[in-house]
């Protein structure tokens, strides 16, 4: 028999089981963490939003519909976090970039850092609700189907925002391809 | 991935912070929670206590303006209103509940406007309904603010949940104020249009305590 799913982890935890919700945790909180420091590029921020979303994991618990899938409910909370910081910082279309060391200490994907460097920089400029897209179909490897039900919309909706969004990266960094 | 570009990096893993969101949430599983249930029943029951003081009062004072048949219909519209907006607010996955609190409230506006008539002149000035209204919706409103920080941020959900506690200062001035058609369009729907309003406002600078869906 295999591990047990998330849905049924949840099931046990609204029960009052709460190493289900360790177990939870241990599955799902990296990719969580991955997505909010790719959201919000400011590691402390991003660290406030991964407790605030596991808090309201904690605190919504019941607000889970049984039959329900777990993981686009918990990123759908970890996507209103994002979005409800950034709405407050008032950075919802871009926000600075960040310092240079700052930069320097994202890990770099190629042996090119200004190429990275430019590609941190251009993702961060994206409008929140392309940056989201493209961070957890990029980034986490998710399906336009299941992030439908994350964010609430269609997984056509959610494919054209990914396009729009890779095309403003390549925008961003067609000048650095040219420079070469 | 676009060939055009390069792979974007996921950002490394920060275990510390991890352990540090873990503990968090335990310390949050030995206290008491607030399930929604008991929310959408505290809400419900909040704005149904206000009203049916507000009637009380009223009633006891003698100030019950008996007029056209649009009372009875209206209150029904405007308590249902109250009912399945306060629900819709605090429920997760209303839709249906929030489209039902939009269906009654256009048909208690059109109880309210079409039934009522010209009505009779009254020597109160007649800001006194407006003020009235938005007086009666304070402490609603409160609640509403408080209750809705267990959610995710959401307009529609704050927009009917405005309908729901702009329906407490609706229901008494269909029972106090005997005037017509023309000053409840007047008077009395711009009261419940900025309760609608304030409770949108308040949504957007509350800071929720969870932003489950």
């Amino acid at each position: 028999m295999g591990p047990p799913t998330d849905e049924a982890l949840m099931e046990l935890f609204c029960t009052g089981d709460e190493r289900a919700f360790d177990a939870l945790f241990e599955r799902r909180a990296p990719d969580v963490q991955a997505f909010l420091r790719r959201m919000v590029r400011d590691p402390a921020l991003a660290d406030d939003l991964l407790q605030v979303t596991f808090l309201s994991v904690v605190r919504s618990r019941d607000r889970f519909q049984p039959g329900a899938q777990f993981a686009p409910w918990l990123f759908s909370i970890a996507a209103n976090a994002a979005r409800d910081a950034l709405r407050r910082r008032g950075r919802t279309s871009g926000h600075e970039p960040l310092l240079d060391e700052q930069v320097a200490a994202e890990p770099m994907p190629q042996s090119d850092p200004a190429l990275a460097k430019q590609l941190n920089l251009a993702l961060d400029a994206l409008p929140v609700n392309q940056r989201e897209v493209v961070v957890m179909h990029h980034v986490l490897g998710w399906t336009f189907e299941d992030m439908a039900t994350a964010l609430h919309s269609t997984s056509g909706a959610l494919r054209i925002r990914a396009h729009r969004g890779m095309l403003r990266l390549r925008e961003a960094l067609g000048h650095l391809r040219e420079d070469d | 991935m676009d060939p055009a570009l390069p792979p974007i990096p996921r950002p490394a893993l920060d275990a510390s912070a991890l352990e540090r969101a873990r503990r968090v949430a335990r310390v949050e599983l030995s206290r008491p929670r607030q399930t929604w249930r008991r929310n959408a029943l505290l809400m419900i029951g909040g704005a149904a206590a206000v009203t049916a003081v507000a009637l009380a009062i009223t009633f006891a004072l003698g100030g019950w303006v008996p007029h056209a048949g649009s009372q009875l219909a209206a209150v029904g519209l405007l308590l249902g209103v109250q009912l399945t907006g306060g629900y819709a607010a605090i429920a997760p996955r209303a839709r249906t509940s929030r489209l039902a609190a939009v269906a009654l409230a256009f048909g208690a506006v059109a109880a309210m406007l079409l039934l009522r008539g010209a009505g009779t002149p009254s020597a109160t000035p007649q800001w006194v309904c407006t003020v009235s209204h938005l007086g009666l919706a304070i402490l609603p409103l409160g609640l509403l603010l408080v209750l809705m920080r267990n959610a995710a941020p959401n307009p529609s959900r704050a927009l009917v949940g405005g309908l729901s506690v702009g329906t407490v200062g609706a229901v008494l001035g269909e029972v106090a104020c005997g005037q017509g058609w023309r000053h409840v369009a007047l008077y009395h729907l711009p009261a419940w249009v900025v309760v609608m309003a304030l409770a949108w406002l308040g949504a957007r600078v509350i800071t929720p305590r969870s932003y489950a869906p």
